[in-house]
């Protein structure tokens, strides 16, 4: 389970390198760290398929990740953190035209089991948390919006090992929400709300493409991947200003693309 | 800040004025047990097409035959008055308009509301895409098991703009123009079982 205060959240990141070093010496554990870069478009729709807002930019993310064979597959488990900024293009909740920015922090964190099937395919099955705060920045006439995601996620991937080429693997997998909660407040506007979130599902298809080994690193791999993810609107809530119920809120339908590529450096 | 419950709701009542002048529909059609739903199409709207309304004329009051909007619950003999029905689905919304209030980014979708006396709520979405009344602009009342008085009314009224000229400001002019049918009022109201109330 994912820390909730940010020293906690912090302090699982060097914990995770310690565990991972104390396991360096065993041949089984792989540690990796990865690198990424990754444009993303996302697209919010309100009543009768209405675009609300698109945001789109680059993303750049950073993971650190542990392997260890155990039994017929690998055990693993990381943790990831994003921080970036992605240009929106909307309108505010009366309907005027808004270009702002909007600030994104994600920090995930995941672990699993991989399945060896045979020589060339592999079954991975994965569980994740992920937590990510989105402020939509404030213009002169339309405040802004806070918003914190807490969501958990289940995936299950197919892996398939190539006989030959500059290609190692490619891997599909499908992923799902399975529970999550937001958390809304705009200053002046709405008071802090929780809003459980709708059901999310979607796809990515990834490869890894060895470059080879260099200093520390038995490995160096790039990792280009692509993903989408589609969320349905959430259920309503009542909101309030100033302690006093003025309708209700809910979290439109969000359609999501990501198309990126990382460097993965291994030991 | 901004005003657009405001400007919107004397287009509430003009599109109730308009359905209100179609009579003719189809039937309702019984959607539950003491509820009926009644669908207005293209062809209610024929005699809305080339009417002129003042939108301050039109914002000003419920429209008088507001009931030919109802004609299940007519039928069913039961139900709130037209009056009533007015009062919460067009009068409140304009009650509500005329407070000024903040405006904030999109990201999540608010829908404003209105408690009612006795019980209940109206709720207001107005779905704008460019910040002025236009084509394509959405507007729409929810009834939730409302109560003012005179009788619980549980109904939803949307209404989708094609096309207009003019003014909706509350003392514009404004008139609504159907061109080979380019103008549209998609309607669904639907009345709760009454115990109190009765035609």
């Amino acid at each position: 389970m994912q820390p909730s205060h940010p020293l906690l959240r912090w302090l699982a990141c060097p914990l995770l390198v310690a565990a991972a070093t104390a396991a360096l010496a065993e041949q089984a554990t792989i540690v990796s760290l990865g690198t990424g870069l990754r444009y993303r478009h996302v697209e919010e729709s309100g009543a009768r398929g209405r675009r609300l807002l698109t945001e789109r930019g680059l993303a750049p993310g950073l993971d650190l990740e542990i392997g260890h064979r155990l039994g017929a597959g690998t055990l693993f488990g990381g943790i990831g953190v994003r921080d970036y900024g992605l240009d929106y293009d909307g309108q505010s909740q009366a309907g005027r035209p808004l270009e702002t920015r909007s600030s994104y922090f994600e920090n995930r964190l995941w672990a699993g089991y991989r399945f060896a099937l045979g020589e060339r395919w592999s079954l991975g099955m994965r569980w994740e948390r992920s937590r990510v705060e989105r402020d939509i920045r404030a213009t002169a006439a339309v405040a802004g919006l806070e918003e914190r995601y807490s969501q958990d996620w289940a995936a299950i991937g197919l892996r398939h090992r190539l006989a030959g080429g500059p290609v190692e693997w490619v891997e599909a997998e499908w992923h799902r929400s399975i529970g999550g909660t937001l958390r809304v407040s705009s200053p002046g506007v709405i008071d802090r709300v929780w809003i459980p979130l709708g059901a999310s599902r979607g796809f990515s298809v990834s490869a890894r493409i060895p470059l080879g080994a260099a200093g520390w690193f038995d490995h160096i791999d790039l990792e280009p991947g692509l993903s989408r993810t589609r969320s349905a609107a959430s259920p309503s809530r009542s909101w309030r200003l100033g302690g006093v119920v003025q309708g209700t809120i809910n979290e439109p339908e969000r359609d999501e693309w990501q198309l990126g590529a990382g460097l993965r450096l291994s030991w | 800040m901004h005003d657009k419950p405001l400007a919107a709701v004397p287009l509430f009542c003009t599109a109730l004025s308009l359905s209100a002048c179609g009579g003719g529909g189809d039937p309702a059609t019984a959607a539950a047990a003491g509820t009926v739903d009644v669908a207005l199409t293209g062809d209610d709207m024929e005699r809305a097409g080339g009417t002129a309304l003042t939108a301050a004329e039109a914002g000003s009051v419920p429209p008088a035959d507001l009931g030919d909007l109802v004609i299940g619950v007519r039928a069913d003999g039961r139900g709130p008055d037209g009056d009533t029905i007015g009062a919460l689905l067009v009068g409140r919304p304009i009650a509500f308009g005329e407070a000024p209030r903040a405006d904030a980014a999109n990201g999540i979708s608010l829908t404003r509301s209105e408690d009612c006396r006795f019980g209940g709520s109206v709720a207001i979405t107005i779905s704008d895409g460019d910040g002025s009344l236009g084509s394509g602009d959405a507007l729409e009342a929810s009834s939730s098991d409302c109560d003012g008085g005179e009788g619980v009314v549980a109904g939803r009224l949307s209404v989708v703009l094609v096309g207009f000229s003019g003014d909706f400001s509350p003392s514009g002019s404004a008139t609504v123009t159907e061109a080979d049918g380019s103008f549209e009022v998609a309607s669904t109201l639907a009345v709760a079982d009454l115990e109190r109330a009765a035609f």
